[in-house]
């Protein structure tokens, strides 16, 4: 079991307070009775047990380190060295005691470690992410070397672009501060020869990508520097995960080969298994470019990832300046390329981005948990010490200084936090393996998240810092849950329940032209809207959320030509499309009789027609797109509503949508939208797809499932935020509690001589729960002014919740009551059933 | 041998207790004194292997190997030697003398006059 193998960690660990002979001679049965103890008193006791061996062994440890240590200076009569082994003891000495006193209190030890282990425990595992993503190095040789590049305009909104293959040559040849360039592009491929054809992902590179990240393979050899086109691209590079479940064997996969969209690759090398890259693939294929598509017209052409490795001594600032000049004269000498720089930007800044923020705000919503945590503590104890008020001053009337109840009240300090850093390190270590299994596989190496060393040592550095604000962070923690309930319910612009995709690669082999292809397109979908349940049926070249945007040129007829090519997402759709997503169109749309002989038409959306034609209908113009049959001009028949393409929270760009019988393509995306559970539907679709052409490989995904892979980081989060927003408000409320609850039970010697004076337990009741409910009279206001001031900061990450937000206030007003008043409850009715007799004795 | 037997130290007395007439294991060391005690002594893992230690160093017991286990879960084994014996029974003497005295002034039934 983790936590018993964890927990032996900790005990091991701590074992170093013991006398180091001890150790050596017996640490391994000292441990193993640990464990054994644990377990037995655990499972008779449940956490009192558990707890109960904890504060056992730790003092159990440090008074066999204070009489080994006590020996020594008696055995050596080391009369200069009792001083200082007195200043070695104290703090040990203090820390014994301490723990003697908490294991007479065992509710309040429970609650005050349970209540820092939580708050420490959410910590520790927030941060064994954030250590596991965004601070360790890359897998790679100095992974500080490894940048990516990218064809920048900033200047009309796209900094950030893919990299035209010319323009990747010509780096390629002219930059000088790069050991390497490679360029990469993923992609996805027919396999075929297994029982049934597949689609895997791939990802096609330049033959020296592997050089450049300076990863050996497992098995076989990476491919040659130089791969000409032709000659021996049809080489391949597998995964080790590939290897082992296509051919059972990762060494054998090495000279074995593949059947790759009808052509044949042979493996050279296989992918050691801790091999990591921006994009998951299967099979690399090298990358190649025919002579035309290094052609001038190719540069708008821009579909490359790049890569780059700086050479030795060269930083990321002067291989910009070097890239820059490259892109000054590759602007002259091609109008392709004016207007266009280059952005670098290193390949581990690039992996995080996307989760930087999230996670540095996750740890910003647990760094409240825990300060939640210690105010509640604070509270407990400053309760316990004013109960100790008498003791105290008994102990002044004999001599203690008050620095002397300082010390002792700091070492008690100390013992709660750091029992609760060991109990929040053990929750950690169970909470880290399922909260990675909830998080998209998309984050990179969160696999690796683990409780390791520098997590140990935050998690112990975090103990260390206490504050005392803390009633206003619980509404905090409240705001920001629902922020992020918002950022979930984004509306994607379509349908996705009840949606089903089929991705579709007709083969040119036996669909040669055009009209062929249309027909089996067509035939499919008549045949899928034929069954019962269906609703409606399209097909398209690119889905929304896929992920692969195909930005096309355009001109708009009649209007003078620009400086830039203006451009816009491609899509060719059946006119079914938008019925079965549930996409509105305004003006004619597709009816169906499009055809090569109809005129030619086209269908934007609204973020186009608002750019182009700001103030007037766009239909009835004509744009020219240009397409795979060339610029074609066409009449605007439909208008459609803005749909999420890019994710949840990029903002639409313009886009056109060409009927697929006038720009036909070999592959596509059948969209088909039901009534009911479509995978009851699946097999029977299937019959109808395989009736048409049973050789075609078909992957089926839910639309839900292509959305999941957006809203999954996001729903991630939000669970996490959830669980940790609810644990704060738990706490909040113990906190509450224990105070409150508490304070009753230092009354009960005042109630006691009440009723013995002839008070009626009513009105004993009465004014226990008055009582109560006046402390959180005051606290409910001050802490929604506290929260209102706190908020203000954090509304720059807060997503479309305002400060203040009146709901969530609410909300935790109204629970921060209902717990006082539970609180008060509890302890009155006791409270009114105190012998009167028990109560005048109680101390 | 220990330097002065009658100041048998408790814990070493409950020890040689648990092992006079069966070789133990640590834990059920501490689960034989935890019963002989009614629960009142129970010796937690550092200052039970650090009292075998010193008394396995006076001579008072000694380690025995676990004949038949394997190595990977053997468990060391402890038995009293002579010289523990002679210091438990001399530690039960003085005891049985205290509890003659007590005896003797009619300590048990509990009606002591001060």
């Amino acid at each position: 079991m983790t936590d018993r193998r964890f927990s032996r960690r900790v005990y091991r660990a701590l074992m170093r307070l013991a006398p180091n002979h001890l150790q050596e001679s017996h640490g391994l049965a000292m441990e193993q009775m640990f464990a054994d103890l644990l377990e037995s008193e655990t499972a008779r006791r449940g956490v009192t047990g558990w707890l109960a061996i904890w504060l056992g062994a730790v003092r159990d440890l440090i008074d066999a380190s204070i009489a080994d240590r006590v020996a020594w200076a008696k055995r050596k009569r080391a009369i200069p060295a009792a001083s200082r082994l007195r200043s070695t003891l104290g703090p040990l000495n203090d820390i014994s005691r301490s723990l003697r006193l908490l294991k007479q209190k065992p509710g309040f030890a429970l609650v005050a470690v349970l209540t820092l282990a939580i708050g420490l425990g959410a910590n520790a595992a927030i941060f064994s992410v954030i250590h596991a993503v965004l601070l360790r190095p890359l897998p790679y040789p100095e992974p500080d070397r490894v940048v990516t590049l990218w064809e920048s305009r900033p200047q009309d909104g796209r900094p950030r672009s893919l990299v035209a293959p010319p323009t990747f040559t010509d780096w390629r040849g002219e930059a000088r501060a790069f050991e390497r360039l490679v360029a990469y592009s993923p992609g996805n491929s027919a396999l075929t020869g297994g029982p049934f054809p597949e689609r895997v992902a791939t990802v096609s590179a330049s033959s020296d990508v592997f050089h450049l990240l300076g990863v050996p393979m497992r098995h076989g050899q990476a491919f040659p520097e130089n791969v000409f086109p032709g000659a021996d691209d049809q080489l391949a590079v597998v995964s080790s995960g590939f290897a082992q479940r296509w051919f059972g064997d990762p060494a054998g996969a090495v000279g074995s080969s593949l059947t790759l969209d009808d052509r044949e690759h042979i493996i050279v090398g296989v992918l050691p298994g801790d091999f990591r890259f921006p994009e998951q693939a299967d099979i690399w294929l090298p990358l190649t470019f025919a002579p035309d598509q290094l052609s001038d017209p190719m540069r708008g052409a821009r579909y490359l990832n790049v890569l780059g490795r700086l050479k030795p001594g060269v930083s990321v600032e002067q291989a910009q300046a070097d890239v820059d000049a490259v892109s000054l004269t590759l602007g002259e000498q091609h109008p392709n390329n004016r207007g266009w720089g280059v952005r670098l930007i290193g390949l581990h800044d690039l992996m995080v981005e996307d989760y930087r923020q999230n996670l540095i705000l996750l740890q910003i919503a647990v760094g409240f948990v825990l300060l939640i945590a210690c105010a509640n503590v604070v509270s407990l104890v400053l309760a316990r010490a004013s109960d100790r008020l008498r003791d105290r001053t008994v102990k002044r009337a004999l001599g203690a200084t008050r620095l002397h109840l300082l010390h002792q009240s700091l070492s008690e300090n100390l013992t709660l936090t750091l029992l609760g850093g060991v109990a929040g390190v053990v929750l950690a270590a169970w909470t880290v393996t399922p909260l990675v299994r909830l998080a998209p596989a998309a984050i990179p190496r969160i696999d690796d998240a683990a409780i390791t060393w520098p997590v140990l040592l935050f998690c112990f550095g975090a103990a260390v810092g206490v504050a005392l604000l803390m009633t206003l962070v619980q509404h905090g923690a409240g705001v920001m849950l629902r922020s992020f309930v918002r950022l979930g319910a984004v509306d994607p612009g379509f349908a996705t329940e009840n949606v089903l995709t089929v991705s579709l690669a007709l083969p040119r082999s036996r669909y040669e032209n055009a009209s062929q292809q249309n027909q089996a397109f067509e035939s499919m979908a008549e045949r899928i809207g034929r069954l019962d349940g269906i609703e409606g049926v399209g097909l398209t070249t690119n889905l929304p959320m896929i992920g692969s945007a195909w930005p096309f040129g355009f001109s708009i007829d009649g209007r003078p030509p620009t400086d830039e090519q203006l451009v816009a997402e491609f899509h060719a759709v059946t006119p079914g499309y938008f019925d079965a997503l549930g996409i509105s169109v305004r003006g004619r749309g597709f009816d169906g009789s499009e055809g090569p002989e109809t005129p030619a038409v086209v269908i934007i959306n609204e973020t186009m027609a608002a750019r182009h034609w700001p103030d007037r209908s766009p239909l009835g113009e004509r744009v020219t797109v240009v397409s795979q049959n060339g610029a074609v001009s066409r009449e605007v028949v439909g208008i459609v509503a803005d749909v999420k393409h890019a994710g949840l929270v990029a903002d639409p760009k313009p886009e056109v949508y060409l009927p697929m019988a006038q720009d036909t393509w070999a592959f596509g995306l059948l969209v088909i939208r039901g009534n009911r559970d479509m995978h009851a539907l699946w097999p029977d679709i299937r019959a109808e797809l395989a009736a048409v052409d049973p050789t075609l490989p078909l992957t089926m995904r839910p639309m839900t499932d292509i959305i999941a892979r957006w809203t999954a980081p996001l729903k991630f989060q939000m669970i996490l935020v959830g669980l940790f927003a609810a644990f704060a408000l738990i706490m909040a409320a113990l906190g509450i509690y224990g105070v409150i609850a508490y304070l009753v039970s230092m009354r009960t010697n005042e109630i006691g001589i009440r009723m013995a004076l002839g008070a009626k337990p009513g009105a004993v009741f009465r004014s226990v729960v008055g009582q109560g409910l006046v402390l959180a009279g005051l606290a409910v206001p001050l802490g929604i002014a506290g929260a209102l001031v706190v908020n203000r900061s954090l509304s720059s990450i807060l997503y479309q919740v305002s400060p203040g937000d009146p709901m969530t206030l609410a909300g935790i007003s109204a629970l921060v009551v209902v717990v006082a008043m539970l609180a008060c409850w509890l302890p009155a009715r006791r409270a009114m059933r105190v012998d009167p007799m028990t109560a005048l004795r109680w101390e | 041998m220990p330097k002065n037997p009658d100041s048998l130290k408790p814990r070493w007395f409950q020890i040689l207790l648990a092992l006079a007439n069966e070789e133990l294991h640590g834990l059920a060391v501490m689960k034989a004194v935890l019963d002989q005690t009614q629960g009142h002594m129970r010796l937690w893992p550092a200052m039970l292997y650090g009292s075998l230690k010193q008394m396995t160093e006076a001579g008072l017991i000694e380690e025995r190997e676990d004949e038949g286990a394997t190595d990977a879960d053997r468990r060391r084994f402890y038995g009293i030697t002579e010289s523990g014996r002679q210091a438990l029974a001399a530690e039960v003497d003085r005891l049985a003398g205290y509890i003659r005295l007590a005896e003797e002034r009619q300590v048990a039934d509990g009606s002591v006059s001060a």
